[in-house]
């Protein structure tokens, strides 16, 4: 039974740091759901409440309606895979999958039964009577993901299981982390700051900036309607390139460019981001001129690492072809009224997109 | 060692750091040869000779038989080994106890941690003053306590009741030396990361299972490195029973070293004492490969 996590004005404090600020957030009952954000913005320290290994400063946890806020962690129905995994090194992996069974008091046929079934699923039937200092970092997070569901949790946390691992073992990972979460009827709280991970995986992604929520949306949304311009650079790779215009009549104005803006646009100064992905060379009226610096190329396409002209900032452009473009050259890249969104001085969309036709939509998450 | 390095002849030529290997070793060599290997070769030698001192005699193994086969060798045996045992054991719990407290985020931990130094620092024979004052007959306040409580009426000589005398050297020997499993204990429960407890909370253990499964596991070595150390010096303890008792009443505190001493110093009989070290010896020397073979103690706990 998957469990519907509610975080009621979740509070916690460390002398005078705090960590989460106030947070509301409900989890539907099975979801997969990412708490993402730089290192420091309280992912952990949620996670770490819901647990019930860190005691909140002020709110509330609620699973189904029930409020859990001071029961123990050994009274909550939950499971943690841990970053560094902690492993009993004195077990073998067969004992440390079958742990908490033990505890339950599962008799040790079917404990033994059930710890081979879920070996079996995380390919790892071959090392289970191996201690874990001999396993590699990718062997020893699978024990710790068996050790997790083998107990069939209501909610399974995961703690950034796969930072300390290479890029084609993460690969590998988040897709068994995914067929899990598809056999188990549980809901996932998965806390990483790597936002590639949050957008591939996730049914739920919070994208969480010093100790609140930014937006709590599905992926697509984060990445179409970002709320914000920080929500908008931090999901996305490259990252979104961010340009300050200054508004003149109806028009936001850089250089000798500028672009049509939507009609209730009353600011003096705004601000612009364009996707990479959204960028051509000559392109749309979003237009830039840029000094071309590094071409990397990513097979199918190339990352464009350029510097715009008019105050020298730093953007990077996504090209399918490259062909007649040099570190050096000078270029005009543009986008097309649709593909920007448009923040105000302090970060917050006031548009998607400039079509001045259709009127601007903000939807707040 | 995987790889076998060609040894270059020490007489070769002498680089600096040769030099340095020299001069660093020398010392500690004739430090051993001259007070620790030569004073155990000249007692094993002297163990097969009557009145070695005097007009030596060689008696091959006579000392030994002869001590073999006295009554007191074994009642002195079973002493030391009485004492020894619950010393170090007694020290172990009294010092995982208090271990476990100063781990914990209790108010007052330093200050506890700092008091369980003192009785280590302390000498022996101010110890030895301190017990017998506390458990005197006439002045001592364990004996007032208990007969302002009405649980005795004669006062009790602790150490000099047959029953009592060893109990008595036992209990201030933990006083003494429990503080040395207590450090170690500390150390070694300070090392165990808290993701341990947390995943086994997680999982559902309850206080004494996580002690079960992750503190225990996690002092082991540092338990066997206790009883070996702590039982051998017990074993060997001559300071505190002889400042105490003597070995009386009627022997009941008599350890192998305090027999030792008897017979060599106050009998003269060096032969018989040199032999009677060297038995002690071998049967260390046997203790400590048995505990190594059985207990493996250094398949420590690793991540």
């Amino acid at each position: 039974m998957a469990t519907e996590i509610t975080l009621d004005s979740l509070r916690k404090e460390f002398g005078d740091v705090v960590a989460v600020d106030d947070v509301d957030a409900t989890f539907d009952a099975g979801d997969f759901v990412t708490l993402v954000g730089p290192s420091g913005c309280g992912k952990t320290t949620t996670l770490r409440m819901i647990a019930g290994l860190e005691t909140p400063t002020d709110g509330r946890v609620i699973f189904d309606g029930e409020d859990v806020t001071d029961e123990i962690p050994q009274r909550r129905p939950i499971s943690i895979v841990f970053q560094n995994t902690a492993l009993f090194p004195h077990m073998t992996c067969r004992e440390n999958i079958g742990y908490g069974l033990k505890i339950e008091g599962v008799p040790k046929s079917e404990r033994n039964e059930r710890v081979e079934e879920a070996a079996a699923l995380l390919q790892i039937a071959d090392q289970l009577d191996k201690m874990p200092g001999e396993l590699s970092g990718g062997q020893r997070q699978r024990v710790a993901l068996g050790a997790a569901f083998v107990e069939d949790p209501e909610v399974l946390l995961l703690d950034e299981p796969m930072s300390d691992l290479d890029a084609k073992l993460k690969e590998e990972l988040r897709v068994e982390i995914q067929q899990l979460h598809r056999n188990l009827d549980a809901t996932m709280v998965y806390v990483t700051h790597d936002q590639n991970e949050a957008m591939t995986m996730s049914d739920r992604i919070a994208l969480m900036d010093t100790g609140h929520i930014e937006q709590y949306s599905d992926p697509e949304t984060l990445f179409d309607r970002p709320v914000s311009e920080y929500a908008a650079t931090f999901v996305g790779t490259p990252t979104t390139n961010v340009l300050p215009y200054t508004v003149e009549g109806d028009r936001a104005v850089r250089g000798d460019d500028s672009v049509p803006l939507p009609a209730d646009v009353t600011d003096d100064a705004v601000r612009i981001g364009v996707r990479p992905q959204f960028l051509d060379v000559g392109g749309g009226p979003v237009s830039v001129e840029i000094d071309v610096d590094v071409i990397e190329p990513l097979g199918v396409e190339y990352v464009v690492h350029a510097t715009e002209r008019v105050d020298g900032i730093e953007m990077d452009v996504v090209l399918d072809d490259v062909s007649g473009l040099a570190p050096g050259d000078t270029v005009r890249v543009g986008a097309a009224l649709d593909d920007v969104y448009l923040f105000d001085t302090d970060g917050n969309v006031l548009a998607y997109g400039l079509d001045p036709e259709s009127p601007p939509e903000v939807e707040q998450g | 060692m995987s790889t076998i390095r060609e040894r270059a002849p020490l007489a070769g030529h002498l680089d600096s750091a040769r030099l340095f290997l020299l001069a660093a070793l020398v010392p500690l060599g004739l430090f051993f040869t001259l007070l620790w290997f030569g004073p155990v070769v000249y007692t094993v030698v002297v163990s097969f000779f009557a009145n070695p001192l005097g007009e030596a005699q060689f008696v091959a193994v006579g000392n030994y038989v002869g001590i073999l086969l006295s009554e007191t060798f074994w009642l002195f045996l079973q002493n030391s080994v009485v004492f020894a045992v619950s010393t170090t054991l007694l020290s172990l719990v009294v010092g995982l106890g208090f271990a476990l407290v100063v781990d914990e985020r209790v108010a007052g931990r330093d200050t506890l941690r700092t008091l369980m130094i003192f009785p280590y620092l302390l000498p022996t024979v101010v110890v030895v003053y301190l017990w017998t004052l506390l458990l005197d007959q006439n002045l001592g306040l364990v004996n007032r306590i208990l007969a302002e409580t009405g649980l005795i009426t004669d006062p009790i000589a602790f150490f000099a009741t047959v029953e009592l005398a060893m109990p008595s050297i036992v209990v201030a020997s933990v006083w003494k030396w429990g503080s040395f499993a207590f450090f170690i204990l500390l150390a070694n429960l300070q090392a165990i990361p808290d993701a341990y407890y947390e995943r086994a909370k997680v999982h559902g253990a309850s206080p004494y299972q996580q002690f079960r499964d992750v503190t225990f596991p996690h002092l082991r070595g540092a338990i066997l490195l206790i009883l070996l150390v702590r039982g051998i010096w017990m074993f060997n303890k001559f300071d505190i029973i002889w400042l105490t008792t003597r070995g009386g009443p009627v022997n009941v505190t008599t350890t192998l070293p305090i027999d030792i001493y008897d017979r060599t110093i106050r009998a003269g009989a060096f032969g018989e004492g040199a032999a009677l070290a060297t038995i002690m010896f071998l049967l260390l020397a046997v203790v400590g490969v048995v505990y190594f073979l059985v207990l493996t103690p250094e398949a420590e706990v690793t991540d």
